[in-house]
């Protein structure tokens, strides 16, 4: 399994064009940080530094997931791994590895920048920024975690990544989480359901990380939504037919 | 006796309704090389696919190498398609496969390449011809010294040097490694070439198993070769005996007449 990452990683890393739009993304985080903080505005830098730590999800998410997915379905290169002795099991374990790599690396770069540059600058903020930040960047690692688990079950049953990078796509410009907020809203208004939307990933994450102590009972609503996914995605993938 | 590296015992598969493999038995004995043969649709490919579980089947047991689980596939080269990443170089994809295959002698790569032919080709895999695409499979198929090399259509694509390198290529892992080779291939004089044992596929099951000997001995005709002038008159000439014979040939049955004799068609 290991082997299978180490052999991703590899070919991730020499995806010129991967890069390039890495640090694209950095640059900008870097030149709004710069700005901010050389106007000495260290209010607004503090906004803007939150908002940026807590979208992570849109930008490198997006990247991790064409990365780990687009060319491997492309190339059929599960196809070669489970011919050359990984179970189906491994397969699905060695995706969900590499995009938490990818996501915990590429998520503490910008987290980093964030905090550097107002060091650099030599701007004097208090602990709780820099605590806000952290706090922000594991908020959207775990986000960018559970859409990429739930769009793999895609990956894995059609074995197209373009049906599943859309549903990245709209579940981290939160279009997915507006839908079933609304039908939830109308279900609830309409027909007197109870009101589910407080089941749903980003309810569950904001309240934890907002008041983790009076909402401990939320990590097994996250932990499910982690896991359940990846057995799903082995469930689909089981008997699923590949060609050569 | 000979030792059986792959068996399919029973095996059997089905798309829906459509009945693919209907019950194969086939073992296929170290240090074979084994021609499969048979129409599109014959169940070649998902015999390959079911080796390399890539397609799940609903009855029977595939061993290989005396085992059923995953692991038992890591002795296996194989040969499927075109997996290879556009944008890195021949030994940049094959490094990716040494490493995903955990091999680490990076020699390796170079070696590989050297039995192709392909070694000192630089460019990028978008830049590939059919036939350097057909040699790089291979030569992944050949990293890390497989006891078993499974080929689907390895010479498709190749011109005729290419297709007689392969060829002497097959045969001299087979001498000098004892590699065990299953290739399937359309081209039946071609397979009778590299190949000493066939199995004939046909309607889902391994309809015949023959060996290069078997095919020697099938010796149907005499042919008597007579000027062409004298061929319309032939028969009625012996039966005089009054023509000239110029020549008596034995021909032995090719793998080709075999096969169309045995599921029909024409050639």
């Amino acid at each position: 399994m290991q082997r299978y990452v180490h052999a991703d990683l590899k070919r991730i890393r020499r995806k010129k064009s991967h890069f390039i739009v890495l640090l694209c993304i950095y640059l900008i985080i870097a030149l709004i940080a710069v700005y901010n903080c050389s106007t000495g505005n260290l209010k607004e830098f503090q906004n803007m530094a939150n908002i940026i730590a807590g979208t992570l999800t849109i930008y490198f998410g997006i990247i991790v997931f064409f990365a780990v997915f687009s060319a491997d379905t492309r190339t059929r290169t599960m196809q070669i791994a489970i011919g050359s002795g990984l179970s189906r099991s491994q397969v699905v374990w060695s995706k969900e590895l590499e995009g938490l790599i990818l996501a915990v690396v590429y998520d503490a770069i910008a987290a980093l920048i964030l905090c550097l540059v107002p060091v650099i600058f030599h701007a004097s903020l208090p602990t709780s920024f820099f605590s806000a930040i952290a706090v922000s960047t594991i908020q959207s690692i775990l986000e960018t975690m559970v859409f990429y688990n739930i769009s793999m079950i895609v990956i894995f049953a059609t074995l197209h990544a373009n049906y599943a990078e859309i549903l990245y796509i709209m579940f981290s410009f939160e279009i997915i989480t507006g839908i079933f907020t609304v039908l939830f809203g109308y279900l609830n208004t309409q027909f007197g359901f109870p009101d589910l939307s407080g089941i749903l990933f980003s309810s569950l994450s904001a309240s934890f990380f907002a008041d983790p102590w009076n909402n401990l009972l939320n990590i097994v609503g996250i932990a499910v939504y982690l896991i359940l996914p990846i057995y799903l995605s082995q469930m689909v993938f089981r008997k699923k037919e590949l060609e050569f | 006796m000979s030792e059986g590296v792959i068996c399919l015992e029973n095996v059997v598969k089905s798309y829906g309704s459509h009945q693919v493999l209907k019950g194969v038995n086939l073992t296929i004995n170290r240090g074979d090389i084994f021609g499969l043969v048979g129409r599109n649709g014959a169940g070649k490919t998902t015999m390959f696919k079911t080796i390399l579980g890539l397609s799940d089947y609903q009855n029977g047991t595939i061993t290989i190498n005396g085992g059923t689980g995953h692991e038992n596939r890591s002795k296996i080269g194989f040969f499927i398609g075109k997996n290879f990443f556009d944008y890195m170089t021949a030994q940049q994809n094959l490094d990716y496969y040494c490493t995903l295959k955990g091999i680490k002698d990076k020699h390796e790569i170079e070696r590989v390449l050297d039995l192709v032919g392909l070694s000192g080709v630089n460019s990028k895999y978008k830049n590939f011809s059919l036939g350097m695409t057909q040699r790089l499979g291979i030569a992944n198929a050949l990293l890390g010294h497989p006891e078993i090399l499974i080929l689907d259509e390895p010479v498709n694509g190749l011109d005729p040097q290419g297709i007689a390198d392969i060829r002497n290529l097959m045969k001299k892992l087979n001498a000098e490694e004892g590699m065990t080779i299953i290739i399937s291939s359309h081209i039946l004089g071609e397979l009778e070439h590299t190949a000493v044992r066939f199995g004939i596929v046909n309607e889902g099951v391994i309809a015949a198993e023959i060996t290069e000997e078997d095919l020697q001995k099938q010796k149907q005709n005499v042919n008597i070769t007579v000027n062409e002038k004298d061929a319309a008159g032939a028969e009625k000439l012996l039966h005089d005996n009054g023509i000239e014979v110029a020549a008596v040939t034995d021909v032995a049955t090719s793998l080709e007449d075999y096969y169309f004799n045995l599921v029909g068609g024409k050639k």
